[in-house]
């Protein structure tokens, strides 16, 4: 019996040792091919909708709720705090490549200066940094305010993550992969237990969205939260529910998982800020 | 065997009185070990008994006597199930200690139940 | 299969015993111990999220001068984090048989 699990387990490394060493381009197009074979009847941009495009019941729920979205003073708050400019007479806009609108889909980005993934809220913060600002709070607040009312500037945009020629950016990469498919917290689940291995099916009442598509819609406004949060908040939701220790906000860990999650959504459109249950 | 297992029950509840304080007076039932949202939550992947709105990750957990005739067996499954798949979804409810060894036992109680 | 469990339970038998004569300095040597462990799992990114409370337990215990409990605490606190150390090592081996097939 030993002897053939071990069999078995080599077997099944030679077969995975494949996607393993293959380039990002090739973990995208193998990871959208497979939600797409296995949802053969979704449209490839419908993903951008997360689970409601799994779950029709639960899409008509929010389709009657999205008729008044939940986050309207929330976004026009933040197109407010947008052009407010700062003391020193700078403004967000002169932090970003046309004048921060519609750039969303170019977040996470490498940069070869730090050897850093910057995320658009990391991007925000350094641009009040830099022009002598407190940095936000991540996560929720005014940063997510912000970053969704630059969301709704880029809608339809279509995400295009790069992984420059570059090893820092390529390590990143791989650690966020790496973050995506390890079992963490004392229940022991990897972010692919529930949105790969068994995207579609229901924990309890709830159907488990595919992957495909998880980072577009953000930042969300979550009914439970009752604000808008950012992608990494939502990040921490998952890791307690396995009990794992969330991170900070914009942890190395946070911003690589982010860059690796967006790069495999590459192609689809945005469609932040988004509302949820 | 059967013998055996009851001096090991016996031994096991003997030491987990002894050694943990948080035991409380009045213990949980198998059944609602199992349901506990904080403890099996089993329904949250597998259809039982009258559970309401159970999840559909794993099998049904129905017939537990016939698919499962040999106790050991079972118990290592709920136990640390990643033993015989490591990507298994299925948490290792003893080994990560989700739930202590009287808690499995009660569980393993009301499964053949069913 | 009986074997290793009945030494398990004699282990924890000899462990309870252990238990009752903890005092002060041999529970905050278990807080430390378990500190520490959890550190390690922290920078191995594979903290959980249970063991921060027992060790709070912990502290809370030796502030009421129950040493007995503070020990229990830390020392559960120590397991935890030594099993996510664990999960850690695991996943460097078994992480990429969750790519998509």
């Amino acid at each position: 019996m030993q002897r053939l699990l071990n069999t078995f387990l080599s077997l099944s490394l030679i077969v995975v040792a494949i996607p393993a060493v293959a380039t990002p381009e090739q973990n995208k197009e193998s990871f959208q091919k497979f939600y797409m074979d296995r949802f053969s009847h979704i449209e490839k941009d419908d993903f951008a909708n997360g689970v409601y495009a799994l779950d029709q019941d639960a899409r008509d729920q929010w389709e009657a709720m999205s008729d008044f979205p939940p986050f309207e003073d929330d976004l026009d708050e933040g197109e407010a705090l947008f052009n407010t400019p700062f003391a020193n007479g700078k403004q967000y806009a002169d932090c970003f490549e046309n004048k921060g609108q519609g750039v969303r889909q170019n977040y996470p980005q490498f940069d070869s200066k730090s050897g850093q993934v910057i995320t658009l809220e990391l991007a925000i913060n350094n641009c009040r940094t830099q022009h002598g600002e407190k940095a936000l709070p991540y996560k929720k607040g005014d940063l997510a305010k912000v970053s969704a009312y630059m969301a709704s500037t880029s809608k339809g945009e279509r995400f295009d993550i790069k992984i420059p020629n570059d090893k820092r950016a390529q390590q990143a990469y791989e650690a966020g992969k790496k973050y995506y498919y390890s079992k963490r917290g004392q229940l022991n689940f990897s972010c692919a237990n529930c949105h790969v291995q068994n995207v579609g099916r229901k924990a309890r009442s709830e159907t488990l969205s595919a992957s495909l598509g998880h980072p577009t819609h953000f930042p969300v406004y979550r009914m439970k939260w009752e604000s808008f949060g950012t992608l990494q908040r939502r990040f921490d939701s998952c890791n307690k529910q396995v009990r794992a220790q969330p991170l900070e906000g914009q942890a190395k860990d946070y911003r690589n998982l982010e860059y690796f999650l967006t790069y495999m959504s590459n192609g689809l459109p945005v469609n932040g800020p988004a509302s949820r249950k | 065997m059967l013998k055996k297992t009851n001096t090991l029950k016996l031994l096991l509840s003997l030491t987990l009185t002894t050694a943990s304080l948080a035991t409380p007076l009045f213990a949980a039932t198998g059944k609602e070990i199992a349901f506990d949202r904080k403890k099996g939550n089993c329904l949250a992947c597998h259809a039982m008994d009258d559970g309401d709105m159970p999840g559909n990750i794993g099998p049904p957990l129905v017939a537990m006597t016939a698919r499962f005739p040999d106790r050991a067996i079972l118990k290592a499954q709920i136990f640390d199930a990643t033993k015989r798949n490591p990507i298994s979804i299925m948490p290792p409810f003893g080994k990560h200690e989700i739930l202590n060894d009287a808690e499995l036992e009660k569980i393993i109680d009301y499964l053949y139940t069913l | 299969m009986l074997l290793p469990l009945l030494s398990l339970s004699l282990l924890m038998c000899v462990f309870s015993t252990g238990v009752i004569a903890s005092d002060k300095q041999s529970a905050q040597a278990a807080i430390k111990k378990a500190t520490t462990l959890l550190q390690q799992s922290k920078n191995l990114g594979f903290e959980w999220n249970t063991v921060t409370p027992l060790i709070l337990q912990a502290q809370d215990a030796i502030k009421a001068n129950d040493f007995d409990n503070a020990t229990q605490f830390a020392v559960k606190a120590s397991q935890q984090a030594k099993l996510s150390i664990q999960q850690a090592e695991n996943e460097e081996k078994n992480w990429h048989f969750n790519l998509p097939k």
